[in-house]
């Protein structure tokens, strides 16, 4: 195929409409507008649905609902929609409906900067929503990688039952790239395992190896209910203990045991390094180009790309060469994966972060500088 | 006799009753109302799907034998829209109640109502928040005593009919539980009806807001229903003095206007044309 | 005493009527003993047991209206046409 210059957001939109994506549900809010405005020119002509909800809350209930009536569905947003669409996430991952939000970072707290860019809400995407649940989050560094993902987080997402939250940020949501998608042919699409028993057999909820119950959709002839309420097999709200502890066992069994799958992670430059730096998102691409020219200084520094944020990918800090002494961790938010590094690290070495929240993004300097600890930087490490 | 048969089948009787309502709550009787209308346009169960929000009202679609969802505190119609756009061919029942539609759905409902989706939005108004022990509610009158208004309600309360009226429902009908076969007639036209139907239901709630406000027992306040309101012909013809602090029910709007899936329809067409 | 567990069944047996024969069921584990089909019947078809649960002891006065059925916000009660002992619900 040719290559074209897209944007991270279009690449977003390209990927939901070659995953499959039928339904989009959205709200303004920069800088995810882009997705919302490609939905709704493309989706109609493919035969799809596209709706501009009063809210974020809305437009998180309505993919919901689309979802559970069988479509493919999908929502982008920004950080304060994302804080709207909290409690309907977690509606999504209790009663195990499939979606997508996309959440294009921008810089906080609360308004904030709506034109700069963040990664602030990592924390957010796994422990927005009250309760105790699983979650899948996934972060792209480029724009290929942007589109290759929102097919990834559609699939998974299908499989797992689960909301995915797709975490870009506002330096990758609009930046421009030569890229060369793939063949149509050769993309993968996984779908939801429908019932094929008859109606009076299908227990909407019951366990099975994988976790995952099977899941039809209404108005295929399978009546059932689905409650945001702790509910058992059939669906039907409980209070009984065993039932309870089984539901919230399965949520996070389902993920856990995916982890293999689900854990996406790049390593450059390892065999030899003895400092790492762990980074993801558009830090990546700093920190790629900081690791290089440190190698040619002399300092043997590799990096670790963290692809999928959750569940938290420790396998890659776990199976860490042996010469490696220090971890860094450059991030656009006051160190929110630093803690999830250091709580995997276990204190066996050395973790800085590098962290920078002025709304531009970690320059390659700032981050060597960071490694060589020099200077004052408005890129801080600790 | 037709007003018994019918009903037990769409009920999931064998797995959830009795119903977790107070004695003498009026939502079992909507509920009926609910199930004779559609029992009556003869719409299988497969084809019904029922959305509802959290509260005492929000428990009705765990009772009912269609394709069920009971969703987050005001966010029904939400769910709704989503689910009606995915299959137009599905009708849709969204039972709210009072607080959970109008206090913090509010915003989903003026929209819903604007966009004339296809959906039949029930609204179960008791006057108060049942479920949560009996704070003040959008509805509640000025005056009446809730548990968070203990000195009496010092707000002013919705006319939800006006309210969906200015918001552009092409369906707005208010009935009461003591006229429950005008609700079934209600009911049945309003399902029927395309485009965005309000039912407002009128639903004694004499556990918490009949005893907060001392209106006496669940038949008492039933029977009060009767005098309180007034069908909207009859009103026609009274007096302005006569209609002083009386409630008209009936239908208040039923008009034709396009309705959204409908016309996404046809935008799917000139975008495939092209 | 009847079981509160039971289904129970009344049917008008001695006195002629007007309208066809009409036997009650009142969902005893149902009914929450709100008192409205009873309060409600012009006919006074029932009548309140000493444990609260409405009893048809006049289903021969029933006139079919149906009030009862369909204000009864538990689905407790449904009436059945014929003789008692016929139906079961």
């Amino acid at each position: 195929m040719e290559a074209k210059l897209l944007m991270g957001n279009e690449a977003v939109a390209e990927g939901a409409l070659a995953g499959g994506v039928n339904f989009f549900a959205g709200y303004p809010i920069t800088p995810s507008n882009e997705i919302g405005e490609i939905m709704s020119r493309r989706l109609p002509g493919a035969g799809g649905k596209f709706i501009q909800m009063e809210d974020e809350i809305a437009s998180m209930g309505c993919i919901i609902g689309a979802s559970i009536s069988g479509c493919k569905t999908m929502t982008a947003t920004s950080g304060p929609g994302f804080s709207l669409m909290q409690e309907n996430l977690g509606f999504a991952a209790m009663t195990e409906v499939p979606c997508v939000v996309v959440n294009v970072m921008r810089g906080g707290p609360s308004t904030g900067m709506p034109t700069l860019p963040s990664q602030g809400d990592i924390q957010q995407a796994r422990w927005g929503t009250h309760g105790d649940h699983p979650i899948i989050a996934l972060c792209p560094s480029t724009v290929r990688e942007v589109f290759d993902l929102t097919i990834t987080s559609l699939n998974f997402a299908e499989q797992y039952r689960t909301p995915v939250v797709l975490l870009m940020d506002e330096v990758i949501g609009h930046l421009r790239e030569k890229v060369v998608l793939p063949q149509v042919e050769s993309i993968e699409i996984a779908n939801r395992t429908q019932p094929t028993c008859p109606p009076e057999w299908y227990r909407p909820f019951e366990d099975n190896k994988s976790g995952v119950p099977l899941m039809a959709s209404f108005g295929d002839g399978y009546r059932y209910h689905i409650t945001g309420l702790t509910h058992d097999e059939m669906g039907f709200p409980t209070t009984k203990k065993d039932e309870v502890t089984a539901l919230n066992h399965r949520l996070h069994r389902k993920i856990r045991q995916a982890f293999e799958d689900i854990m996406l992670y790049e390593t450059f430059l390892m065999e030899d390094a003895t400092a790492v730096i762990v980074a993801y998102g558009c830090v990546m691409r700093s920190a790629k180009s900081a690791a290089l020219e440190l190698r040619q200084q002399g300092k043997k520094v590799g990096l670790i790309k963290l692809t999928t944020l959750w569940p938290f990918p420790r396998i890659a800090l776990e199976n860490m060469p042996e010469q490696v002494q220090e971890i860094f961790v450059p991030e656009m938010n006051m160190g929110q994966i630093y803690r999830e590094v250091t709580r995997v690290n276990q204190g066996k070495l050395r973790v800085r972060k590098i962290t920078k929240v002025d709304g531009e993004l970690i320059t390659p300097d700032e981050i060597i500088r960071g490694i060589k600890r020099e200077g004052a930087d408005s890129a801080k490490r600790y | 006799m037709q007003k018994d048969i019918d009903v037990y089948q769409y009920l999931r009787h064998e797995k959830k009753f009795p119903l977790i309502w107070c004695a003498g709550c009026g939502n079992g009787i909507v509920l009926g109302s609910m199930l004779r209308a559609v029992d009556s346009l003869k719409i299988s169960k497969d084809r019904v799907a029922m959305v509802s929000g959290i509260g005492c009202s929000g428990r009705t679609s765990t009772y009912v034998d269609f394709n069920t969802l009971h969703t987050t505190h005001g966010r029904a119609l939400s769910f709704a829209t989503g689910l009606k756009f995915a299959r137009p061919e599905l009708t849709t029942l969204v039972v709210m109640g009072d607080g959970d539609g109008l206090s913090i759905g509010g915003n989903h409902f003026i929209h819903a109502a604007r966009r004339n989706i296809d959906l039949t939005a029930f609204i179960y108004n008791n006057n108060i928040y049942g479920m949560t022990g009996g704070q003040v509610s959008p509805t509640t009158p000025g005056g009446k005593i809730a548990s968070t208004a203990p000195m009496g309600n010092i707000e002013n309360n919705f006319d939800t009919i006006k309210v969906a009226e200015a918001c552009g429902a092409t369906f707005v009908a208010r009935g009461t539980t003591y006229d429950a076969d005008a609700l079934d007639e209600i009911i049945a036209i309003g399902i029927q009806h395309k485009g965005f139907s309000v039912i407002e239901v009128l639903t004694p709630c004499p556990t918490i807001y009949g005893r907060y406000n001392r209106l006496g027992s669940a038949v008492d306040m039933l029977k009060s229903q009767l005098d309180d309101t007034i069908p909207l012909e009859q009103a026609k013809n009274m007096s302005a003095e006569e209609l002083q602090g009386k409630t008209l029910t009936g239908i208040f709007v039923n008009e034709d206007k396009r309705e959204f899936c409908e016309e996404y329809e046809k935008l799917v067409q000139r975008a495939q044309k092209k | 005493m009847l079981s509160k567990k039971t289904k129970v069944k009344y049917t008008e047996k001695k006195k002629k009527s007007k309208y066809p024969k009409v036997g009650f069921v009142v969902f005893d584990k149902w009914c929450k003993r709100c008192g409205i089909c009873s309060e409600l019947c012009i006919h006074n078809v029932f009548r309140i047991d000493e444990d609260g649960y409405p009893r048809p002891v006049k289903p021969v006065e029933c006139n079919l209206c149906g009030f009862c059925i369909t204000r009864c916000p538990d689905f407790a009660l449904r009436m059945i046409e014929g003789k008692s002992g016929e139906h079961s619900a």
